[in-house]
């Protein structure tokens, strides 16, 4: 994938996020009208200057270069010297841990994917099932060894079902199915 | 104020908060010791579980993994060249070095005396600066809360770095956060899209699952196999590490001073702390060339200025309920959820539990921090062998059905999963993940001290304007903002 491909991702997906949250700033704003004037100032003000930041960020490059600067650029209070070695460690750590990026964000994607569909299946049929079933999947998606991943979901059945009984949580309730302990 | 002491002291020398502070240290000593892990996560997963116990047990807990956690996150530093927290940076500088050479034991044992000296430094601070802290306080009314809290958000904004207009704009979403449910000031219910579940508004544990657990997660899911992937050989010596940091009291005392000012800014935290320290260390021996190749100053300033730092920002958290790091956010929602006020009244009625929590950090300095480095230290390289890929799944695990066992409420759940998401959308485009917090903590209680100043004045805003203390504040805030533009004119002169 070449870089140029991966810079257009970066900016969209950055771009989707902003808009998102200018979206939600919004509807508060618009909401906050329908409230008593004692409830509705404090949201109704800070929505307006959220949106006002958010326009700021997503108009950013086409802003005036001195503005440009304010909205975009990284602040630094510490000593020059003192940011350098922050920044070139970070660099650093960063080339250390991070293996490839094209793994990276399928990782993280498969990983939200599952956490969805856990709490689904987690809704319907109780956090006790539907915990070894999440592992399960975790350990087959990542490749992770068989007798490692047994253990894992042992290890998590074990927590959900302590946390059932012993804090008396409805671990084992689902709207669907209930597993009786 | 002796009065307190004597009732902390009686609460502390109890069995019970006893052990709370010896598994609060073993917890952040063995979550700080796995890089990727940390304290704040460690202190995130505990904190739903926390509600089963006393109040004041859950927030000295939470404090001692937090202190714990900053020594553990020089293990993997030294041991694998991985901090296993952000204040343990540049602990890697000369500590791996060390390892390299052969000296990993004596690196860690500087490490866990210095953190153990830094750490009762602060605590000595904060017992001297208390009575002033004391006085401080009362002098602040609702509009100088209200304006305090900005001043808090325009710091942390600034202070922990990235676009000052990306860290304001999150910091008022997590305001706005804070605004769901009903409202504190009038009888409406905000922003529940008609559901009960919403009537109390969104939880802020679930936030903090969300932010520091599930987000962590995700970006951990990312990076592939284990941290450590040669054998650490753990040689050297540990009386000559604990001689070594003996040695140089000014060091150390400097260092810990510089840890426990900057631990009390809000946002900068132990990881601007120690590369501080770690430099002025570097200037005043007047030898830069030693350090990075395995000079035992560089471990000591690193390490006692991160601890120190654990002090300082206690300063701010307590008395005015601001954050100064991750890890104090969450310790202030342990307040929160425990019906605790942070702020004012923790110097004042509830003097003895901010003396409790010192207590249990001097304790757990002095006995548990040399006990645990020192006496295990040749077992606590097989904490960096851990794989990642085995722990993401229990945490997610945990995130959730800690969210749920707190209310057994579907939102908050679903709450933990979209702050996740979100929170690791803003890890990556580098928007202050404490910024956010720090609005959603402070929301409530910034509209309550708006509204009540308001109702003084009969509406008027002059209020905000009328004492030298509140025109200070906002003199202070300007200028705070503004003072990147005013660093770069400097720099550009």
């Amino acid at each position: 994938m070449n870089s140029k491909y991966y810079l257009s991702r970066k900016v969209s997906t950055e771009t989707l996020f902003k808009l998102i949250l200018l979206i939600i700033a919004t509807y508060m704003f618009v909401k906050s009208g329908e409230y008593t004037s004692r409830a509705s100032v404090f949201p109704q003000v800070i929505s307006g200057v959220a949106i006002l930041g958010c326009i700021l960020l997503i108009m950013g490059r086409v802003l005036p270069d001195q503005l440009q600067s304010l909205v975009l650029e990284d602040t630094h209070l510490v000593a020059q010297a003192d940011q350098e070695r922050m920044n070139k460690y970070e660099q650093d750590l960063d080339k250390q841990s991070i293996t490839s990026e094209d793994v990276n964000k399928i990782n993280s994607f498969y990983t939200g994917i599952q956490m969805g569909f856990y709490l689904i299946f987690a809704y319907l049929f109780g956090f006790i099932i539907a915990t070894p079933v999440f592992i399960a999947s975790y350990v087959i998606v990542n490749e992770i060894n068989r007798l490692y991943g047994l253990a894992l979901a042992i290890l998590s059945f074990g927590i959900v079902y302590s946390f059932t009984v012993v804090l008396n949580a409805p671990l084992n309730k689902g709207l669907i199915y209930t597993l009786g302990i | 104020m002796i009065a307190s002491l004597i009732q902390a002291l009686d609460y502390v020398f109890t069995a019970d908060a006893l052990i709370w502070i010896l598994l609060g240290f073993i917890f952040g000593v063995l979550l700080g010791a796995i890089p990727g892990v940390g304290t704040a996560v460690g202190m995130a997963l505990v904190l739903p579980l926390t509600v089963f116990i006393d109040g004041v047990a859950a927030v000295i807990f939470l404090t001692c993994i937090y202190m714990g956690g900053m020594y553990g996150g020089s293990v993997s530093a030294i041991l694998v060249n991985v901090p296993g927290t952000a204040g343990s940076a540049a602990t890697t500088f000369d500590g791996y070095p060390m390892s390299r050479k052969g000296q990993a034991v004596t690196a860690l044992a500087i490490s866990a005396s210095s953190s153990a000296i830094g750490g009762i430094i602060s605590v000595i601070i904060l017992f001297l600066i208390t009575p002033f802290i004391i006085e401080l306080v009362l002098l602040f009314n609702s509009p100088d809360l209200f304006l305090i809290a900005l001043l808090g958000l325009a710091m942390i904004t600034v202070v922990s770095r990235g676009s000052i207009v990306k860290g304001l704009t999150i910091g008022l979403f997590g305001l706005l956060f804070s605004t769901v449910g009903v409202a504190p000031t009038a009888p409406d219910v905000r922003f529940n899209f008609d559901s009960l579940l919403l009537y109390d508004g969104l939880s802020i544990v679930a936030a903090l699952l969300g932010l520091f657990a599930i987000s962590e997660m995700l970006k951990l899911s990312a990076e592939e196999g284990g941290i450590s992937k040669n054998p650490v050989e753990l040689s050297g010596s540990i009386i000559e590490g604990v001689k070594f940091t003996l040695s140089q009291p000014v060091h150390i005392f400097k260092s810990s001073l510089i840890g426990t000012v900057i631990g009390a800014l809000p946002g900068a935290g132990s990881s601007m702390a120690n590369f501080v320290s770690y430099s002025e260390i570097m200037r005043s021996t007047g030898m830069p060339d030693s350090f990075g190749k395995g000079d035992k100053r560089g471990v000591l300033a690193s390490e006692a200025s991160n601890n120190s730092a654990v002090g300082g920002s206690l300063i701010p958290t307590l008395s005015f309920g601001i954050p100064g790091s991750a890890s104090t956010a969450i310790l202030l929602g342990g307040f929160l959820i425990h019906g605790l006020d942070p702020g004012p009244s923790l110097f004042g009625s509830d003097l003895h539990i901010t003396f409790s929590i010192y207590i249990a950090v001097a304790i757990g300095t002095i006995i548990l921090i040399p006990a645990l480095g020192l006496l295990v230290i040749t077992q606590l390289g097989q904490l960096t062998r851990i794989n990642v890929e085995l722990i993401v799944p229990i945490i997610i695990v945990l995130s959730f059905v800690g969210a749920y066992t707190l209310n057994s409420n579907w939102i908050d759940v679903l709450t933990v999963f979209i702050i996740g998401i979100g929170g690791f959308y803003m890890r990556k485009y580098d928007y202050s993940i404490v910024s956010f917090l720090l609005g959603a903590i402070l929301g409530r209680m910034t509209e309550e001290n708006l509204f009540r100043s308001l109702q003084i004045s009969g509406g008027s805003y002059d209020i905000f304007v009328q004492s030298w203390l509140s025109i200070g504040i906002i003199i202070l805030t300007i200028l705070l903002i503004f003072s990147p533009n005013i660093a770069q004119l400097r720099d550009a002169k």
